[in-house]
């Protein structure tokens, strides 16, 4: 009779525990695990945790519960959180992949350990399963001798340092023909763009763009004198006379707009010119500032007119 | 500048002169007006052209419009030059006369001396007439006439070159303009001078002129009131002296013209009795605008007539001194900045 109640006790502490079993068979695990060497590792390197996590398809990853990038601790950062999911029959395949870099410069070998996570899943009941990616130890090594053999040698002052490492170079081979191509459309873009705005001295711009110049010294001053002034008035026929290759007399103005229509909507303010211009030179009237800025005002129009006319 | 009242005037006085002109001599304002502005100028007057263009109608209808005495002299290749102080004669006894011939006949009254064909008279002739176009006088019997108040009114036949003398360089200075007659262009007036009877008899054409509408005895005065009212500015003065250069070395201004070697076109260039003739017509034809002061539309309207005569080609281009002149006087027009 006790054999068979121990018997009977066996069983039973068999069948539960196979029940057990299957009701507490873990939801989400953890099935592959790579987590690379755990020695030899120095400041500054990137340590990569690959995990291959299997969980029931009614569950998902809780993306809150996932690690948060950044200073972990005062040695160690998480670079990187990647995470891509694959449903196999009733499972969901979760590969995570966790990039530390670590900081700790150790002057021996030293122990140390990236503590563990803790990754939660649910399902649309909002029953939850956590599981617990587990810390990680390794030894991280010194990158440099603890005493170097030229310490103490006036000589060796630098022992502590190495020469640098030669940087390595981008391979720019084929950013140069791009990039030429570029700079020459660039260089061609400028010089057109100052050729037509007459800001280039051998150019062909207007000639009147060169008499706004020639003007705007006299706009700035508070007094100009009758020399001023008629200097800045012969500046603007100036620019009449080299725009039409001859000499332009007032008795010549319809002549000069049919052969440069450009000009025509402009007639009344050039008949205004060059009468005001023939009270200053020849009938010796004063003049005063007022006309420098008609004929600054007027060089600008005739020369905003006369861009559509470079070439010509 | 206030103009006086003699100015106004007399400028009403010469407009309506040339109105009548221009009803007699149709086709020709161009023309007239410089006659105009050389008379009110007190200069000479030279005319070229064709036959038949109106030359002589021109001078003739000046001449009785202004009123005064009228001597007129055909040149010819035996013209003496005491043909023009002389006339000599045979009276009804059959005695011999001389008179004063039609340079000296009219005296003081002389108010235009019209020398037709003047390059078929002989330079003998044409160098009496150099003294009495420059100083208005001439010696004959023993004295000297005088004769303040003519104008010399010339013209020449530019297609004829046979039998003819060509005028010296001197003789040709003491013109104020050289006009050139062309044939009207505008094909109404041709019209009318070919078809209208009114034109086919130039008498009875000058007929219509009955009255003096000036009075040559005062324009002496009024050129003098004219030059001191008009005002030349410093600019104008720069501008004249520049063309004067440019006529002299046009070359060195950077002239050029096609089909002409500009550095060999000059041999010399306008005078300086030239230059200031010039400035003297440009002040009157601003006058007859209406203005009182010069502008440089004036000197280009008396630029041409009054440098064409003297500027002195190179032999090589003087043959095509008619068409030469034109387009040099506008290369100076265009080369010459002025504001």
């Amino acid at each position: 009779m006790r054999h068979l109640l121990c018997l009977l006790c066996v069983f039973l502490a068999a069948f539960s525990h196979t029940l057990f079993a299957e009701n507490t068979a873990p939801s989400a695990q953890i099935i592959q695990l790579d987590q690379g060497r755990d020695y030899g590792i120095m400041v500054g390197d990137v340590i990569h945790h690959h995990y291959l996590i299997k969980v029931n398809s009614n569950y998902s990853l809780s993306l809150s519960s996932l690690p948060v990038k950044g200073e972990l601790n005062y040695w160690l950062d998480l670079n990187n959180v990647k995470f891509a999911s694959k449903h196999q029959g009733d499972k969901t395949l979760y590969r995570l992949t966790l990039s530390y870099q670590t900081f700790y410069a150790p002057l021996d070998v030293r122990r140390l350990i990236i503590p563990s996570q803790e990754l939660v899943f649910s399902n649309d009941n909002n029953e939850r399963v956590s599981l617990a990616l587990p810390d990680w130890s390794f030894t991280m090594s010194p990158i440099k001798e603890i005493t170097p053999s030229g310490v103490g040698n006036e000589d060796a002052t630098a022992g502590f340092m190495k020469a640098d490492i030669s940087p390595f170079l981008l391979d720019t081979a084929h950013y140069k023909t791009p990039m030429l191509i570029y700079a020459v459309l660039a260089s061609v873009s400028i010089l057109l763009l100052t050729y037509f705005s007459g800001w280039l001295p051998l150019s062909n711009a207007s000639p009147f763009t060169r008499a706004k110049r020639q003007l705007k010294p006299y706009l700035r001053r508070r007094e100009l004198s009758q020399d001023d002034i008629e200097a800045a008035l012969q500046a603007c026929h100036d620019a009449f006379n080299q725009r039409a290759k001859h000499t332009v007399f007032a008795s010549q103005i319809n002549a000069f707009l049919i052969e440069h229509p450009q000009f025509s909507s402009h007639k009344q303010a050039i008949e205004t010119f060059f009468e005001q211009s023939r009270q200053v030179f020849f009938f010796d009237q004063k003049a005063d500032n007022q006309r420098v800025k008609d004929c600054y005002q007027l060089c600008k129009q005739l020369a905003a007119a006369d861009k559509v006319s470079l070439t010509s | 500048m206030a103009e006086s009242q003699l100015l106004q005037s007399a400028r009403e006085h010469a407009h309506a002169l040339e109105n009548v002109v221009n009803q007699v001599v149709v086709g020709q304002k161009q023309a007239v007006r410089l006659i105009l502005i050389a008379l009110h100028a007190r200069g000479h007057v030279l005319l070229e052209g064709g036959v038949g263009v109106g030359k002589t109608t021109l001078l003739r209808t000046f001449s009785k419009a202004l009123g005064g005495a009228f001597g007129r002299i055909e040149g010819s290749v035996d013209l003496m030059p005491n043909d023009l102080l002389y006339s000599a004669w045979v009276d009804a006894d059959g005695k011999p006369v001389i008179d004063p011939g039609p340079l000296i006949s009219h005296g003081e009254d002389t108010a235009v001396f019209f020398f037709n064909e003047i390059n078929r008279a002989r330079p003998q002739v044409q160098s009496l007439l150099l003294r009495a176009m420059a100083e208005r006088s001439a010696d004959a019997f023993g004295k000297e006439y005088r004769f303040p108040h003519m104008v010399v009114f010339a013209d020449r036949n530019a297609v004829e070159k046979e039998e003819t003398f060509e005028l010296s360089a001197a003789a040709r200075d003491r013109f104020l303009f050289e006009i050139t007659i062309n044939r009207p262009t505008d094909d109404a007036i041709r019209r009318q001078l070919i078809f209208d009877p009114a034109f086919h008899d130039v008498d009875e054409l000058l007929a219509s002129v009955t009255e003096p509408l000036l009075d040559y005895r005062e324009l002496n005065a009024l050129d003098k009131a004219i030059q001191q009212a008009i005002y030349v500015s410093p600019e104008i003065e720069n501008y004249v002296v520049r063309l004067w250069d440019a006529s002299w070395t046009p070359h060195e201004l950077g002239i050029e013209m096609p089909d002409i070697y500009v550095e060999d076109l000059v041999v010399a260039g306008a005078s300086v009795r030239g230059m200031s003739a010039m400035v003297r017509a440009a002040k009157v034809a601003a006058w007859l605008e209406g203005r009182d002061h010069v502008l440089p539309d004036d000197i280009h309207t008396v630029l041409l007539p009054s440098m064409t005569h003297r500027v002195f080609l190179s032999p090589v281009y003087e043959g095509r001194r008619e068409q030469i002149m034109p387009q040099f006087i506008k290369a100076l027009r265009d080369h010459i900045a002025t504001p």
